[in-house]
């Protein structure tokens, strides 16, 4: 009985969860995408675009480390971008 | 019946997936669980995270179950509901989900990359554009022929026009509820669902939208998709399709248990004729043509996309593949039985119901039931007649629907309001979600006009101008088509399976090359590759020779030009194929 208690608590979870990330998933892409704009404003310089002043650029680049990955991974697959956006507004 | 064949249907699936998916784990993908994927190997929390597989499970088949599964079933019925449910069983298990499994698997061993990336590393770049030239044109026919099935269903029933009409209005609250206001999340659900219920009561107790003219209703589709193709997410797309995931897994439910419960014969004629009328009223061979009507119950190549673009980087395990992919097409199928079954069992009351105007409109509905001949010559312009008015194939499903649930001590009307909500709440998505899709696939197809002149490129690629362009293009497709949906759906599917066909040419050339597997487990990938292939290049002549001809003058070009664009570019990738096959490069993975 407490094994089969403990099944559904954790289908619960699961569910919950699921339709936690439904409610926001497209929201947190966006999000992504602006942190993303947020990024190479304020990183732009190695892309020649203007930024911050070099002390402000320094200041905030320990932050900057993930969205910098990012940034750098996002930018070796610029070409295939498409199916990702495909898949994240659930065409079928 | 109704109860046999759900519970057979389910033990056909359970049966299969324990065999030979499993044997496609061990000898074709040679899943290993201690192999890192994606998730973990390229993990950036924002594209690459792991997730549960169970969440995973339900993303991934919310994704891929539309209204897809609903409709190409309800079309395919009229050559009887034994054929149908045999391609659904069948190409689900022999094609569908090998497509989809191979492709989420493909792409995990390419670093989460998307399919048509590997069929350009596989079989040459022209491929990957080859791919997404086909994504456009597919896009651009789910315009038309979605309009074209929720207006042919919403001109006939107020209380699915109410009903949907006020679903967007629950979504733009829930909207506000879920993101402008600090309710806990669990109320704001509630709400939501309480509004999506208050949605389908209302439509069924007062019905006080109606609009019968079909033009009109086109009219306000395109203006809704434009709009909400430009509209912020989370005004509206981000919390409907939450509550669509709602009427999805309640839809699934209720309708399986009123299924189970519904003991109830078949009156449907199993078999009616090999070339029944089903697509636009011709004479329709079901071989070939039985892949451009039941397209996302047994096989879409969508599945393919949305497989390899999000789920791929977020599979936690190589060995939760199976589950995920080749699962979530198998659950798919069982959509598409539990629709076929309610039409098998209940689709004849619903005829009932309008006996009178089937007998004003000319056909005699005792010999339907009595001669399935008849039927299968009749069956398609009884369901799709204005006179008539049961509203096309979605009216006859959520009819049946309605009539099923009425098992359960459902009102039928009650009943048919939500198999109509649960069919056009997914049309709607889909159709804007399409029209915002089309948007960035125009945007990416017209780039090279920026090296021509750049002042061109910028009105092209103006997301106002795209977003139009692509709803109006599908608006006339069917506005002066007249109202052909049963074309365009056909149009749509032929895409979409061709589409198909490159996903699973990608995934033969990476079991053979890449996976090094040969023999029997070849077979089984290049066997369904070749006939899918054939089946929808054979299918594709027969719709420009049969169907592109009786169809309107200005159908004729554009539906016709896609038609012959899509055959030449499916030859240009058979040759890609064969080329990579006898001397094409290897890659990592």
């Amino acid at each position: 009985m407490g094994r089969l208690l403990d099944s559904l608590k954790r289908g619960f979870r699961s569910f919950d969860k699921g339709m936690r990330e439904d409610a926001t998933s497209l929201i947190r892409k966006q999000l992504d995408e602006e942190e993303s704009v947020f990024a190479l404003v304020t990183m732009g310089v190695f892309s020649g675009l203007p930024s911050p002043p070099t002390g402000v650029l320094l200041r905030i680049l320990p932050h900057m480390s993930r969205e910098i990955s990012v940034m750098n991974k996002r930018s070796a697959g610029l070409d295939d971008v498409f199916s990702q956006t495909l898949g994240t507004f659930d065409i079928d | 019946m109704t109860a046999l064949i759900v519970l057979f249907a389910a033990a056909f699936y359970l049966f299969f997936y324990f065999t030979y998916g499993k044997a496609l784990e061990r000898n074709v993908v040679k899943a290993d669980g201690a192999r890192p994927t994606p998730a973990y190997s390229c993990r950036d929390d924002c594209d690459y995270v792991p997730a549960n597989k169970f969440v995973l499970f339900g993303h991934h088949f919310a994704s891929i179950a539309g209204a897809g599964p609903i409709v190409g079933p309800a079309i395919a019925v009229v050559w009887g509901w034994f054929p149908a449910l045999l391609w659904v069983w069948f190409g689900n298990l022999f094609i569908g989900s090998i497509h989809d499994y191979l492709s989420l698997m493909a792409s995990v061993r390419y670093d989460g990359k998307s399919i048509q990336y590997v069929s350009g590393e596989l079989m040459g770049k022209s491929s990957k554009y080859i791919f997404e030239v086909y994504i456009y044109f597919t896009m651009i026919l789910v315009v038309a022929a979605f309009m074209g099935t929720y207006g042919a269903l919403a001109s006939k029933s107020p209380e699915i026009l109410t009903a949907s009409v006020l679903f967007m209005v629950a979504a733009l609250v829930e909207g506000q509820l879920l993101y402008k206001t600090k309710l806990p999340f669990w109320l704001s659900s509630a709400i939501g669902v309480a509004l999506t219920i208050g949605s389908i009561i209302v439509g069924f107790i007062w019905p006080f939208i109606a609009c019968p003219n079909i033009q009109l209703l086109y009219m306000f589709q395109v203006i809704y998709i434009i709009l909400a193709a430009a509209l912020p997410v989370w005004f509206l797309l981000q919390p409907r399709d939450y509550l669509n995931s709602y009427i999805l897994w309640g839809g699934v439910i209720i309708a399986s248990v009123a299924a189970v419960f519904a003991f109830r014969g078949f009156s449907w004629p199993a078999y009616t004729s090999f070339a029944a009328r089903v697509i636009s009223g011709q004479p329709s061979p079901f071989w070939p043509t039985v892949p451009l009507v039941i397209a996302c119950g047994a096989l879409s190549g969508f599945h393919s996309i949305v497989g390899s673009g999000t789920t791929s980087k977020q599979l936690d395990n190589e060995l939760s593949g199976l589950f995920v992919g080749y699962g979530a097409m198998f659950m798919e199928g069982m959509l598409s039985t539990i629709v076929i079954t309610s039409i098998g069992a209940f689709g004849f009351t619903v005829f009932q119901g309008v006996a009178d105007k089937i007998a004003a409109a000319g056909f005699d509905l005792a010999k339907m039931q009595t001669d399935a001949g008849y039927f299968g010559q009749v069956g398609a312009a009884v369901i799709n007649s204005k006179d008539i008015g049961i509203g096309g194939a979605l009216g006859i499903f959520t009819k049946s629907f309605g009539q099923m649930l009425n098992v359960i001590k459902i009102p039928v009307k009650l009943g048919t309001t939500l198999g109509g909500l649960w069919a056009s709440a997914f049309v709607l998505t889909t159709l804007d979600t399409t029209n915002r899709l089309a948007r960035y696939a125009f945007q990416e197809l017209v780039e090279p006009v920026k090296k021509v002149s750049k002042g061109l490129h910028a009105v092209l690629a103006d997301k106002w101008v795209a977003s139009i362009f692509a709803a109006c293009l599908g608006w006339f497709l069917i506005a002066k088509g007249g109202n052909a949906y049963t074309a365009l759906w056909a149009g749509f599917a032929g895409a979409n399976q061709l589409l198909a066909s490159i996903a699973m040419l990608t995934a033969a050339t990476w079991v053979k090359k890449v996976q090094k597997v040969g023999g029997g487990m070849l077979a089984a990938v290049l066997i369904p590759t070749f006939i899918l292939w054939f089946t929808v290049f054979c299918a594709l002549i027969w719709f420009l020779f049969v169907i592109v001809p009786v169809t309107a003058t200005a159908l004729k070009v554009i539906l016709g030009g896609f038609v012959i664009l899509m055959l030449v570019l499916d030859v240009w990738l058979m040759y890609n194929f064969f080329k990579s096959w006898n001397e094409g490069k290897l890659n990592k993975a």
